[in-house]
């Protein structure tokens, strides 16, 4: 799979027009306080 | 087996992530975050956003996975893991880093896209775009026990890169 960045594609302008029509998204955001990250499983967690 | 992805198709595997993403957010207190081999259970269960099943269990690149899981790999018969390349398997930012494409500017970021927090080349956490406000992309984040959390994208401010698994190229 080429691994050149979408931006260079124009096949994906559509799909950014597509995303744009959507709108704006209208849940909340989280305005508490944010717990810090635990970080990912990393690659000893990899595999199930 | 090659399978693509048209335009309409690509559309339609985003929303169906999206809604996995909001179905864990809209049901935080019954997700819990974790490490472990239980981090799988929303791909091991086969659970189907879209009947409104949602693992109890991940951490954040396990739940990004699962989102878009249900956007490719539920609907299209064929579409390989194209997130981890591990068949749906396994699974880390760091083997989430070596798949998809990235998506160099903010303005083009859309649904379903992930946004790489941390040192490269393996990342430390993942969050996926389910929105935007005001031109800011709007992500869930699975990153503790008190999440899943609905944040813009730059909450933190080690944003690494964003990647698009959602291609035309689905396996």
């Amino acid at each position: 799979m080429t691994t050149l960045p979408v931006d260079d594609d124009p096949e994906y302008d559509g799909d950014v027009a597509d995303d744009k029509a959507l709108g704006d998204l209208n849940e909340p955001l989280y305005a508490g306080t944010l717990p810090p990250d635990e970080g990912d499983a990393g690659p000893q967690g990899a595999t199930r | 087996m090659n399978v693509y992805l048209d335009r309409k198709q690509r559309a339609a595997s985003r929303r169906r992530a999206v809604q996995a993403a909001m179905l864990l957010l809209h049901n935080a207190q019954a997700v819990h975050y974790t490490q472990g081999p239980d981090r799988w259970e929303g791909i091991n269960r086969k659970l189907d956003a879209s009947q409104g099943h949602f693992p109890n269990y991940g951490d954040c690149s396990s739940s990004a996975t699962w989102c878009l899981w249900n956007g490719l790999h539920l609907p299209w018969v064929g579409v390989g893991d194209v997130v981890n390349g591990d068949r749906w398997n396994a699974g880390y930012t760091g083997t989430m880093a070596q798949h998809g494409r990235e998506v160099r500017h903010v303005r083009n970021v859309i649904r379903g896209d992930c946004v790489l927090y941390g040192p490269a080349p393996t990342y430390e956490h993942v969050a996926i775009v389910v929105g935007h406000r005001r031109g800011v992309p709007i992500v869930v984040s699975h990153g503790s026990e008190a999440g899943p959390f609905l944040l813009p994208y730059n909450y933190r401010s080690d944003v690494g890169q964003i990647r698009r698994y959602i291609l035309r190229e689905g396996s």
